[in-house]
């Protein structure tokens, strides 16, 4: 009788053990759109979270999508709108948000300039196939994808919460810490509150497309930092 | 993204997206480059305004870049102004000598921000005449063709040096 009775009681406690074990493991396989990890609405986020993949494949597949007629865009679009928010508790700290925002700042950047000079490119060389998705006018996707995410963003419209003022440093200086050359882009990303590479990377760009007169600016902001700096360390009395 | 931001790209958006029905409907006749400027004149001219308020400096570079891209675009349309390097050029001069310009106005203690904007600025309104001189000329005009055939490549070579560094 006690035996059968323990029988039963570990029964139940093996029953209670694997259905929190289902619960848990349903909360975690749940397809929903990331609150932290987001660009425009989190999809992508959350479902490389749900395939454990890193997001940037996605993200990257979502891009060159449009090469293929954009069918990745209208799958993101429907999915952004069926999709619920990440509701589970598990929060996270504000450094870990700090990374995963550069990082994804990061992957939008970097995936517009692959997606412009590949374009570019393809173009040169005559490989651009218009195709769109249900062979519909990009003259009408595009006002309507426009709309869509107008549509989003009044939807998903969060409360004005007292946004506090920037806090950003009130004088421009070489960066010591984060430089390259002179440590301009350093203390440009500072002063900006922006990431450093993105700073450099479209310094690159401006001077290219400045035929180097943004290497100039470059020197002389350069110079001009120095002697500041030099007056700051022998001021006159 | 900043809440003011939002709301008004959006707005931006929805105007962009209404005006270009309408002309799919040729219920006024405009085209895309219009429609481009007008719709970075919207997001570009409150963007400026919320982020000098709120002392955003990113969003104001960017704002005040829209604003002049979108003015160009609307001039490069109303005035049926050539595709030539030299407007690309005087153009990109003067963007960046506003954006240093508008930096200088959200912080008026930076005087160096007013010294590079004024030496851009200037070297935009001269770029006019300077590059018509034959020596100069030569040299753009190679510079222009090193640059219309690497354009392509340098961005798909910056993009993915960005993805490949994004976790560093």
């Amino acid at each position: 009788m006690d035996e059968n009775n323990r029988n039963e009681i570990d029964f139940k406690s093996l029953e209670n053990v694997s259905s929190s074990n289902e619960s848990s493991s349903y909360r975690t396989s749940k397809l929903t759109r990331s609150k932290d990890d987001f660009i425009l609405t989190g999809t992508c986020g959350g479902v490389a979270k749900y395939l454990k993949i890193d997001q940037v494949f996605l993200r990257i597949l979502l891009i060159l999508s449009i090469f293929f007629g954009g069918w990745g865009i209208v799958v993101y679009v429907v999915a952004s709108f069926l999709l619920p928010p990440d509701q589970s508790s598990q929060e996270i700290s504000s450094e870990e948000k700090q990374k995963i925002k550069r990082i994804n700042n990061r992957t939008f950047l970097g995936g517009i300039l692959l997606f412009v000079g590949l374009y570019i490119m393809l173009s040169n060389l005559g490989l651009i196939f218009y195709v769109s998705p249900f062979n519909l006018s990009w003259n009408f996707i595009i006002p309507l994808f426009a709309l869509l995410i107008s549509l989003y963003l009044v939807v998903h419209r969060k409360q004005i919460e007292n946004e506090e003022q920037s806090n950003l440093p009130e004088k421009l200086s070489c960066s010591l810490n984060d430089k390259k050359f002179f440590g301009i882009c350093g203390g440009f990303a500072l002063y900006l509150g922006v990431d450093v590479l993105i700073i450099r990377i479209l310094w690159i760009l401006v001077t290219y497309v400045t035929a180097g007169i943004g290497l100039l600016v470059y020197m002389l902001l350069f110079i001009i930092l120095k002697s500041e700096r030099k007056e700051n360390e022998n001021p006159v009395s | 993204m900043k809440t003011p931001f939002r709301d008004i790209i959006s707005f931006a958006l929805l105007v962009f997206g209404i005006l270009l029905i309408l002309y799919l409907f040729e219920v006024i006749n405009i085209t895309y480059l219009v429609l481009l400027g007008i719709s970075f004149i919207v997001y570009s001219v409150p963007g400026v305004f919320f982020s000098l308020k709120k002392g955003y400096r990113l969003i104001l570079v960017i704002s005040t870049a829209i604003f002049f891209v979108g003015v160009l675009f609307l001039t490069k349309q109303i005035y049926h102004l050539p595709d030539s390097r030299e407007i690309y050029l005087t153009s990109s001069l003067f963007i960046l000598g506003a954006c240093f310009l508008i930096l200088f106005v959200e912080n008026n203690r930076e005087k160096k921000f007013f010294i590079v904007s004024i030496i851009l600025l200037v070297l935009a309104f001269t770029s006019v005449y300077i590059f018509k001189l034959p020596f100069l000329h030569l040299f753009f005009n190679k510079v222009d063709l090193v640059m219309l055939n690497g354009w392509s490549y340098l961005l798909v070579l910056l993009g993915l040096f960005l993805l490949i560094n994004r976790k560093k």
